[in-house]
């Protein structure tokens, strides 16, 4: 709970001060270090691609919309 | 793992320290890179003294987008229209020191309501199209004319201008495209291939006045940064509460460093009068708790105006964790 009484608390647990647990991977030192293992799902999930349709990629990014619209809004 | 929890703290501890100006400065694995790509802060761990080659394309990118924005721009002057960059290139070059940390896929730029046509001409003339770009050939397509009209009708925006640019391709970067390789930047024989896509505003939204983006100097070439803040915040969000996931990471490390330099009495002003109140009070409060030097706002700023578009914190979604049940209900 915050001095405002809202509650921040999950957000403070995910935010906090734990150890990174990086160790159980090797550093991306070097550029040469093999592409990242067929088990990670980045592999199977390609790269921003939210605006692609097909073999095309829609340049035109937002969908308009108004602020104060609220869930139907996009704003800039 | 895209959902890895070590991950996203990481990112929330790269973010606390951003805000704190004294960024985390590490080696990130393979997959915590990856990670991070997808939320567009890859390099936001990098001394950018020291940049790696991810950080040296990226700048390269930025500068080639730049350039032509530029260039538009001083045609855009000769005739008269008054132009001013904002979103991303702005924040990049007014805050960050022009130094990205990651790819934007575009330029934002802001003209007077009535100076599209003209804006539309001297991007012409710089070789920009409004058309979509061919993934498999490496080619822009026009677009159809219905659909540019159809996006363009009653639209805060023009349809989006792209001009294919080429850098060479560093060596330490060919075998590993799949580390580099997003909109806008593709790996293409032996070059990178860039699109660098302007965006043409008229206002910043449909119901956002086109006065509030030229306040201040006359030949200033950025909007407010109040107002900036004021719009990254609440599209920030309203994202959030669509529902859908929002990966991008990066507009929050752009407002741990914006917020601390603007008028927020300003900023509120914009919000009670857009009923965006809430959207810019939680994503504020968020940023002050994950430790942006900013005085916390109270929550009676919440009772200021319209509670319409006051869906709760939504942060914890972002965060992977639940919100509490308020204090009222317990």
């Amino acid at each position: 709970m915050n001095k405002f009484g809202i509650a921040l608390t999950g957000i403070g647990v995910a935010m906090g001060g734990a150890a990174v647990a990086s160790t159980l991977e090797a550093p991306l030192n070097t550029l040469s270090e093999p592409a990242l293992s067929a088990a990670d799902d980045v592999k199977t999930t390609p790269l921003f691609t939210e605006q692609k349709e097909g073999d095309v990629y829609i340049t035109a990014s937002s969908v308009g919309g108004s602020v104060g619209g609220g869930v139907s809004a996009s704003v800039v | 793992m895209l959902s890895d929890p070590n991950h996203l703290r990481l990112a929330f501890r790269g973010l606390r320290a951003w805000g704190s100006e004294k960024p985390l400065q590490m080696s990130l694995s393979a997959s915590e890179r990856e990670f991070m790509a997808r939320r567009r802060i890859e390099t936001a761990f990098e001394d950018f003294s020291a940049p790696s080659q991810f950080q040296c394309l990226y700048r390269n990118v930025f500068e080639r987008q730049m350039a032509a924005v530029e260039a538009v721009r001083k045609d855009l002057k000769v005739l008269d229209v008054k132009s001013r960059l904002y979103k991303g290139a702005a924040v990049v070059k007014q805050i960050l020191g022009g130094e990205p940390f990651s790819v934007m896929r575009d330029v934002d730029l802001i003209v007077p309501p009535d100076c599209g046509a003209k804006a539309r001409a001297v991007l012409s003339h710089h070789g920009f199209q409004q058309a979509d770009f061919n993934l498999k050939t490496r080619c822009l397509g026009d677009a159809d004319p219905n659909r540019v009209a159809a996006y363009e009708a009653n639209s805060y925006e023009l349809y989006a201008f792209s001009r294919v640019e080429r850098l060479a391709l560093p060596a330490a970067l060919a075998d590993c495209p799949q580390l580099w390789q997003r909109a806008p930047i593709w790996h293409d024989g032996d070059s990178v291939l860039v699109l660098v896509t302007i965006d043409v505003h008229v206002r910043a939204a449909e119901d956002i006045p086109a006065d509030y983006l030229w306040t201040g100097p006359e030949d200033h070439s950025f909007i407010d940064q109040s107002t900036e803040a004021w719009l990254l915040a609440t599209r920030y969000y309203l994202d959030l509460v669509r529902q859908k996931e929002r990966p991008i990471l990066r507009d929050l490390f752009y407002l741990a460093r914006l917020l601390p330099k603007v008028d927020v009495d300003l900023c509120l002003a914009h919000a009670v009068r857009h009923d965006t109140v809430p959207a810019f009070f939680y994503t504020y409060n968020f940023l002050q708790a994950a430790g942006v030097p900013v005085e916390p706002l109270h929550p009676d700023v919440l009772l200021k105006g319209n509670r319409k578009n006051d869906f709760g914190w939504q942060y914890g979604k972002l965060a992977g964790t639940l919100d509490a049940v308020p204090p009222v209900a317990a």
